[in-house]
């Protein structure tokens, strides 16, 4: 007769197992939601750096007596879009431009709204 | 008693540990890399960010484009100032390429697309950047470049003085092109169409002469447009205070004197007169006259009196007189979508004023910023990204 050796667990032993599976799983879970937690974070300050860049050069533009239409704002995004992969939009309105940057990662999305008096324009 | 379990051979036993450990090395190993190169990457990209913005408030951006443009001096100090900067912003184990893309005249003077600077001029960088294997990258955008390069600037000259006032001018701007002209026919032929040709402004110093109809009717429309603004003083307006010319700078001749003062800023908020005090004295040479006119805001431009001059000295007989008239309207093309239409008129014989050494630097400061306000150049964006990684010295 073979030797037949083995254990015996009762039923709370085997919902302890159970429980440190469970932990585990938690625990790697949530270190997959903490790194993608940083991507966010990252590509949102990238977002709220354009957006703030380009009220910065907005309000620049209009203090060296620039006029500062929805013209010259299309070419301004387009330069944030195409080198910094940063979707930025912006128009004017009376004497204010309004700045959004916006960029989507799945469901996670980061937006930077900027209004800039420009003066009359 | 009923007492139920579980019984569990040995095999699966060493099963379950097996999983155990994998579940153990998983946790143990995996997750401290990840961690690493996520928030290591954080920091760098935070200091990309912070190095660029620092860069900008300091000034040290500003100052190494108008180098370049101006490429006086030589484009190398532009580098060196750069690198000298981010060399003090970023900690000595951070290595970092700064790349700032150049407008297409510059590409084809400097001979390059970009300009690049890296912590030293070793050549080893280019090889060492292309094969990293971490790096946070900071875009922004400048609008520095926004220094008038080849401003092309269509001037009636009909005495030699305003030659060498055109000459002084270009060798403070030695970029800008001036084309010079008293012939009507060729002078209406550039104003009468837009196309690479038509100047950005118009400068009308000292016009000695009538223009035909056809002629001002050409440059009024031009600068209604929006194609180019126009510089006028002296006795422009006096030889040709006509309805167009009314309109084209928002004002009308009334009287002219001689045996006038000098003229005082009194607004220093437009970039015009920036530069200026408020009350400064401009020294003007009192022998030539000066002219009183009346601004037409009631035509519906915008006019800025920025500066004033006085007729006599005593306050009983003392008249304000507006000096230097700034007009900025705007006409909503489509919705958002403006056309301006600039002029600046100056009530004085500055050029004779200037190149006869009474006031010579202010008067050429004061015409070089009406002609760079007056333009219709737009600016350009062109975009400065930082690189930044954890390295040794290449």
């Amino acid at each position: 007769m073979p030797d037949q050796r083995g254990f015996i667990f009762s039923g709370l032993s085997l919902l302890l197992i159970f429980t440190v599976v469970l932990l585990l799983s938690a625990f790697l879970a949530s270190l997959k939601g903490g790194s993608e937690a940083s991507s966010v974070r990252i590509g949102g300050r990238k977002v709220a750096f354009a957006g703030e860049d380009a009220e910065y050069n907005v309000s620049k533009l209009a203090a060296m007596g620039f006029l500062i239409d929805n013209s010259l704002l299309r070419d301004l995004a387009l330069v944030y879009y195409q080198y910094g992969g940063i979707p930025v939009r912006a128009w004017v309105i009376e004497n204010f431009a309004y700045i959004f940057a916006t960029k989507s990662w799945g469901l996670e999305n980061a937006q930077c709204s900027k209004v800039v008096n420009i003066g009359a324009p | 008693m009923r007492e139920g379990g579980f019984i569990l051979s040995l095999d699966a036993v060493f099963a379950l540990l097996l999983t155990t450990m994998l579940v153990a090395a998983a946790v143990k190993l995996a997750p401290p890399i990840l961690g690493y190169q996520e928030h290591g990457y954080e920091r760098l990209s935070r200091f990309a960010s912070d190095a660029l913005l620092c860069l900008e408030r300091r000034g040290a951006l500003s100052e190494a484009i108008g180098m370049l443009a101006r490429r006086v001096p030589l484009p190398e100090n532009a580098k060196l100032i750069l690198r000298e900067n981010l060399r003090s912003l970023l900690p000595s184990y951070l290595q970092f390429r700064l790349d700032i893309g150049l407008p297409p005249h510059l590409q084809a003077k400097l001979k390059t697309e970009k300009l690049t600077v890296y912590p030293d001029d070793s050549p080893a960088w280019p090889g060492a950047f292309e094969n990293l294997e971490e790096v946070a990258a900071c875009t922004r955008v400048t609008v520095d470049f926004v220094i008038l390069e080849n401003l092309r600037i269509l001037a009636w000259v009909d005495e030699n003085d305003e030659n060498i006032f055109l000459d002084n001018i270009h060798n403070l701007r030695p970029n800008w092109i001036f084309i010079r002209t008293n012939d009507e026919t060729y002078f209406r032929s550039l104003i009468s169409q837009l196309n690479e040709n038509t100047p950005h402004v118009v400068f009308l110093p000292d016009v000695d002469n009538s223009f035909a109809l056809a002629t001002r009717l050409a440059l009024e429309r031009g600068n209604r447009n929006g194609w180019y603004g126009v510089v006028g003083g002296g006795a422009t307006m006096l030889n040709n205070n006509t309805p167009e010319f009314q309109r084209i700078f928002a004002a009308r001749l009334r009287t002219s004197r001689t045996q006038t003062q000098d003229i005082l800023i009194v607004d220093n908020t437009h970039y015009l007169t920036e530069n200026f005090q408020v009350g400064e004295n401009i020294p003007y040479l009192d022998t030539m006259p000066q002219y009183r006119y009346e601004p037409q805001r009631r035509l519906g431009r915008p006019v800025y009196v920025l500066a004033q001059s006085y007729w006599t000295p005593k306050p009983p007989r003392r008249r304000d007189n507006s000096a230097i008239l700034a007009k900025d309207s705007l006409t909503e093309i489509s919705p958002g979508v403006y056309r301006r239409e600039r002029a600046t008129l100056f009530n004085t014989h500055f050029v004779e004023s200037a190149t006869q050494g009474v006031g010579e630097n202010q008067w050429l400061t004061l015409a070089i910023r009406a002609l760079e306000w007056s333009s219709r150049k737009k600016p350009e964006f062109e975009p400065v990204t930082l690189y930044v990684w954890r390295g040794p010295h290449a």
